[in-house]
C-alpha cells in the first residue's frame, strides 16, 4: 500500500467517557501515519470531545447518548462526506492496536473485500480473550448466524474495515451492539464481501472497568447479551 | 379424535395465525426464507406446546374457563408488550436519526467556516 493510499482512509471512533485514554489513541493513530481521524463523541459527561478537538481530529458531537452503533453510523456518514474511499473503525477504550489498522484496510484497498473483520478470536497474538467473554462472543455469532443468516468468528468486533462501496450501502438503524451484527446482515443481503483478519486485543484495567461501568457499551455484559438476544427474537417475529 | 380444553385451542389457533402471517409476509418478499424458518420454529414450539396435555387436572368446567381467560390474557398481554417494544424502538431510532443529522450539521458547519483544508 502507497503512502498516497492513507489519505483516502478515515479512521472512526465511536467514543463515550474516554477523556482518559483518547489522547494517546489518537497519537498512536498518527503513528502509523493516518491523519484522518473523526472522533464521534456520543453524549460524554467528561472532555472526550475536547480533548479529541484539540488533537486536531475531526470532531462530531451527539447530544446525548445513543449507544455505540449510532456513534459508529454517524462516523461513518461523516467519512462518506468528506470522500472516504475507506473506513476503519475501533474502539475508544484502548484495546485495540493501531497497527493492525493498515492489515484491516489492506483487503480494501487491493479490492479484495468490501468489509474486513478484525478478529480477536483468530490470533493468537496480544492478551488472550477471558474465557466467560469467549463464551458470549461464540453464542453472539450463533444468534447472528440464526437471526441475521451470516457466520464469521468475532461477529462482535468493533474493529472493522469498509470499502466506499459498502458505505454508501449499509444504513443501519440499531443504536447499541446490535449494530455490528446488524452491519453483517445488511452485507449479506446487499452481497458485499466480508473477510477476517487476525488482530491483537490488550484487555486493560481500563477496558475491563468500562465494561463493568457502562452497561450500554458492554455486550460482553451477560445482561446486554440477554437483551440483545430477547430483541433479536422479538425484532425476528414481531416485523 | 383428541379433545382440547379451549386454552389450548386459543394457543395453537394463535400460533398458527402467526406462522400464517409469517408466510404471507414470506410470499410478499418482505420476509427471507431463513426469517421464515426462525419464526415457524418459535411460534411452531408455542403449538407444540398448546398440544401437550395438560398438566392441570381440569376435571371441571369452571377450572377450564379460568384457564382459559389467564391463557388469553397472557398472549394479549406479551403481544401487546412486543408491539410496543417495536414501537418504541422504532421513535428511539427517529430520536438518534435527529441526533446524527444534528452532529454532522453542527460538524460540517465548523469546518466550513473554520477548516477549510478538509
Amino acid at each position: 500500500m502507497k503512502k498516497s493510499d492513507y489519505k483516502k482512509i478515515f479512521i472512526v471512533i465511536p467514543a463515550y467517557n474516554e477523556a482518559k485514554v483518547i489522547a494517546s489513541l489518537i497519537n498512536f493513530i498518527r503513528k502509523e501515519g493516518f491523519e484522518n481521524i473523526i472522533v464521534v463523541d456520543d453524549g460524554s459527561t467528561d472532555n472526550t470531545f475536547s480533548i479529541a478537538k484539540n488533537s486536531g481530529c475531526i470532531t462530531l458531537k451527539h447530544l446525548i447518548n445513543r449507544g455505540k452503533g449510532a456513534a459508529t453510523q454517524t462516523g461513518m456518514d461523516m467519512a462518506k462526506i468528506l470522500n472516504a474511499q475507506a473506513v476503519v473503525t475501533l474502539d475508544a477504550d484502548g484495546q485495540h492496536f493501531a497497527d493492525d489498522i493498515f492489515k484491516v484496510v489492506k483487503p480494501i484497498i487491493e479490492d479484495e473485500s468490501d468489509i474486513v473483520i478484525g478478529s480477536r478470536l483468530k490470533s493468537n497474538k496480544g492478551d488472550p480473550m477471558p474465557k466467560f467473554r469467549k463464551f458470549l462472543n461464540i453464542l453472539a455469532n450463533i444468534m447472528t448466524f440464526i437471526f441475521y443468516g451470516i457466520y464469521v468468528s468475532d461477529s462482535q468486533s468493533g474493529f472493522r474495515g469498509y470499502s466506499r462501496h459498502a458505505l454508501q450501502t449499509i444504513n443501519t438503524s440499531q443504536d447499541k451492539y446490535e449494530f455490528e451484527s446488524e452491519v453483517l446482515h445488511q452485507a449479506e443481503n446487499y452481497n458485499l464481501k466480508i473477510s477476517e483478519v487476525p488482530i491483537k486485543v490488550a484487555y486493560t484495567d481500563y477496558s475491563r472497568n468500562k465494561y463493568n461501568e457502562i452497561k450500554d457499551f458492554a455486550p460482553q455484559n451477560i445482561f446486554n447479551g440477554f437483551s440483545m438476544f430477547i430483541k433479536m427474537v422479538i425484532r425476528s417475529i414481531m416485523t | 379424535m383428541m379433545d382440547f380444553a379451549l386454552y389450548q385451542i386459543i394457543i395453537m389457533a394463535f400460533g398458527g395465525i402467526l406462522i400464517l402471517r409469517v408466510i404471507i409476509r414470506f410470499l410478499l418478499k418482505k420476509k427471507t426464507l431463513r426469517e421464515l424458518i426462525v419464526a415457524t420454529i418459535i411460534w411452531g414450539s408455542m403449538i407444540f406446546l398448546g398440544y401437550l396435555p395438560t398438566p392441570l387436572n381440569l376435571n371441571d368446567k369452571f377450572s377450564e374457563e379460568y384457564l382459559s381467560v389467564i391463557t388469553i390474557s397472557l398472549i394479549i398481554l406479551f403481544y401487546s408488550t412486543f408491539s410496543n417494544m417495536i414501537k418504541t424502538e422504532r421513535l428511539e431510532n427517529s430520536v438518534t436519526r435527529v441526533i446524527r443529522r444534528k452532529a454532522i450539521e453542527d460538524a460540517l458547519e465548523t469546518y466550513d467556516t473554520n477548516n477549510k483544508n478538509l
